[in-house]
């Protein structure tokens, strides 16, 4: 494939925490209207290679190239939620996802209350604008948090865990919700999760990481190449039952 | 009824702006949950205040405080090496900073007492504060401060409200975490330093966190928390001012601290968002509701299963709740709302 096709190229890059290495030579590049999983256990270094990608780390070695001024949204690990109290609405929220792109100073204008409200209509959250963003739900809190991502129209949205703190149900609407914006609104999507079983259906491309990248690949190659992986291990009944259909 | 005075007038002044502008850079750090780190930089600008006064042989306001700012922002940094560097809890780290600067600043007071030199009475009004020896100047330069901190607030508002709650996707947007640690270092070293000769090192915080408290209670809307902390502030240092010029012998810091106080005490007990009284309201509302309308919520909870004796149910059949249709016993729209908003059932929740 041509460069121009490509959103971000990750390049050989190693990442260290002090005299800890967390990423040791990722190399991989990320396609339009790829839906990727980075899957690994606790401490295996996918949230740093979000944040590498994002340019929140210092890099060692290597670098990671955004080709032509790819956009990226971003919904971090337990966003926003610290603090329940904090008064801000959720049209407050989703709004702050405008807050780069605009000059000062940063008023807001009707076209952008448009784009708010079509996004909030279109996670459903449009009657909760003018709630604190901590008196919503799990569920709710989490699309909140997506649409405010969205409101910037990226080509690319990174999501690290976010249905770590959803409910059965509330966790495959979510997850719905991601498919559809990848097939209809051709939106790319990399997804952190530690569950790997969640995402079989939904990513065409899995990441396996254990500091190095182990396996790059789809979610049927996966299972056939890494068998004793540590998944295979916590997810038995989930990949017995894959064996007996196919 | 106390004259306003010239004196009272300007120092009333000088309250009501420091009051203000404290209050709401106090929401900030009460926000960031950063309470303490107002306390301990506050304590922290003692020794600075001495040691300026014996570097520079003056008593010069301004020159005592760029002595107080230095020596916050020397803790500051001393904090942060602390946090980056060792694996001291942060909460510790503060603790000691905050006692091992303000005894420093001890030592060097008694050091120069020691001396005999005239103006230690002039420096331990730092500890306390001293409001009522408040000079024109000193209103002047408080004014010019709390401008530019207003205008600071006003330029990067929506940058911080985002840094504030969501550090790490404020990060992501490409914005730099550095600048905006050192924006509101600065804000908050800058309010401490020209607050201390009022007053005083040990209560200074309260200046910064009473008001961000209070204004809590009233409002869900980040923006207007830091208007109703500026409002607090204000009326705090008014109403702390005049009632400590009203009688002989009453130190100003001290009573704006206590009326301060009173404010949030009151609005914790009261706000209408939040407040214990409302709190102790509902819940009474609701055991009494809860044994009014036991069988309709029964009935709404069991809707197949035996129905309790009819005898429980005419009340309700009575007022509209329920209503026999095609021989069932039924909940009506009244009756299904009474019932949901007892219960606290809100719809489209998943």
């Amino acid at each position: 494939m041509m460069d121009h096709d490509k959103l971000i190229t990750v390049e050989d890059i190693t990442v260290k925490y002090d005299r800890i290495t967390a990423l040791k030579h990722i190399q991989f590049d990320i396609f339009p209207g790829d839906f990727i999983a980075v899957v690994g256990v606790n401490g295996s270094g996918k949230t740093t290679l979000a944040k590498s990608i994002l340019n929140l780390l210092r890099i060692h070695e290597g670098r990671v190239v955004w080709h032509n001024g790819t956009k990226i949204g971003y919904l971090p690990q337990h966003a926003g939620l610290e603090d329940r109290h904090f008064p801000a609405t959720v049209f407050e929220v989703v709004s702050s996802g405008l807050l780069k792109d605009k000059a000062f100073p940063k008023w807001l204008n009707k076209a952008d209350r448009n784009i708010i409200f079509d996004m909030l209509r279109l996670f459903d959250i449009e009657t909760l604008a003018d709630k604190r963003i901590g008196s919503l739900s799990g569920g709710q809190q989490q699309r909140a948090l997506l649409a405010r991502s969205m409101v910037m129209n990226p080509d690319i949205l990174i999501l690290d865990e976010p249905t770590n703190a959803l409910d059965q149900e509330s966790r495959g609407r979510f997850m719905q919700l991601l498919k559809s914006l990848n097939l209809e609104n051709k939106l790319t999507i990399m997804m952190i999760t530690h569950d790997v079983a969640s995402v079989e259906s939904y990513a065409n491309r899995i990441l396996y990481l254990e500091k190095h990248l182990l396996f790059d690949g789809s979610f049927e190659k996966f299972c056939e190449t890494q068998p004793f992986s540590p998944y295979i291990h916590t997810h038995p009944k989930r990949f017995d039952k894959k064996g007996e259909t196919s | 009824m106390l004259p306003f005075s010239y004196t009272l007038i300007v120092v009333l002044l000088g309250t009501v702006i420091l009051g203000g502008i404290a209050g709401m850079i106090g929401t900030l750090v009460v926000f960031r949950s950063q309470a303490l780190i107002g306390d301990a930089l506050s304590h922290a600008t003692l020794p600075g205040v001495v040691i300026a006064f014996m570097l520079m042989q003056a008593r010069q306001l301004e020159v005592l405080l760029v002595g107080a700012f230095i020596s916050a922002v020397i803790a500051m940094f001393l904090l942060d090496v602390i946090k980056h560097h060792t694996t001291i809890k942060f909460d510790a780290s503060m603790a000691l900073i905050l006692s091992a600067f303000f005894g420093f600043g001890q030592v060097l007071l008694s050091h120069i007492h020691k001396d005999g030199s005239a103006a230690q009475a002039g420096l331990s009004r730092f500890i306390f504060g001293q409001a009522a020896t408040l000079l024109r100047s000193d209103v002047y330069l408080l004014a010019g401060v709390a401008l530019l901190l207003f205008v600071l607030l006003m330029l990067f508002f929506k940058e911080l409200k985002l840094f504030i709650f969501d550090e790490p996707f404020f990060v992501s947007l490409g914005f730099s975490r550095r600048i905006m640690n050192a924006l509101i270092t600065f804000m908050v070293v800058m309010i401490i330093t020209i607050g201390i000769r009022m007053v005083g090192v040990i209560l200074m915080s309260a200046l910064l966190i009473a008001p961000a408290v209070a204004a809590r209670q009233f409002s869900n809307r980040f923006g207007i928390n830091v208007f109703l902390a500026w409002l607090i502030g204000g009326i705090g240092g008014a109403v702390g001012t005049y009632m400590s010029a009203a009688r002989a012998n009453m130190p100003t810091g001290p009573v704006i601290v206590l009326v301060l106080g009173v404010i949030v005490l009151f609005s914790v007990l009261f706000s209408f968002n939040d407040g214990l009284i409302k709190h102790a309201f509902l819940n009474w509302r609701y055991r009494i509701q809860i044994q009014k309308y036991r069988a309709l919520i029964h009935f709404y909870e069991n809707p197949d299963k035996a129905p309790m004796a009819e005898d429980d149910y005419a009340y309700f059949i009575n007022h509209d709740y329920l209503r026999h249709t095609n021989g069932d016993l039924n909940l009506t729209k009244k009756g299904l709302k009474k019932v949901r908003l007892i219960k606290g059932v809100v719809d489209n929740e998943y």
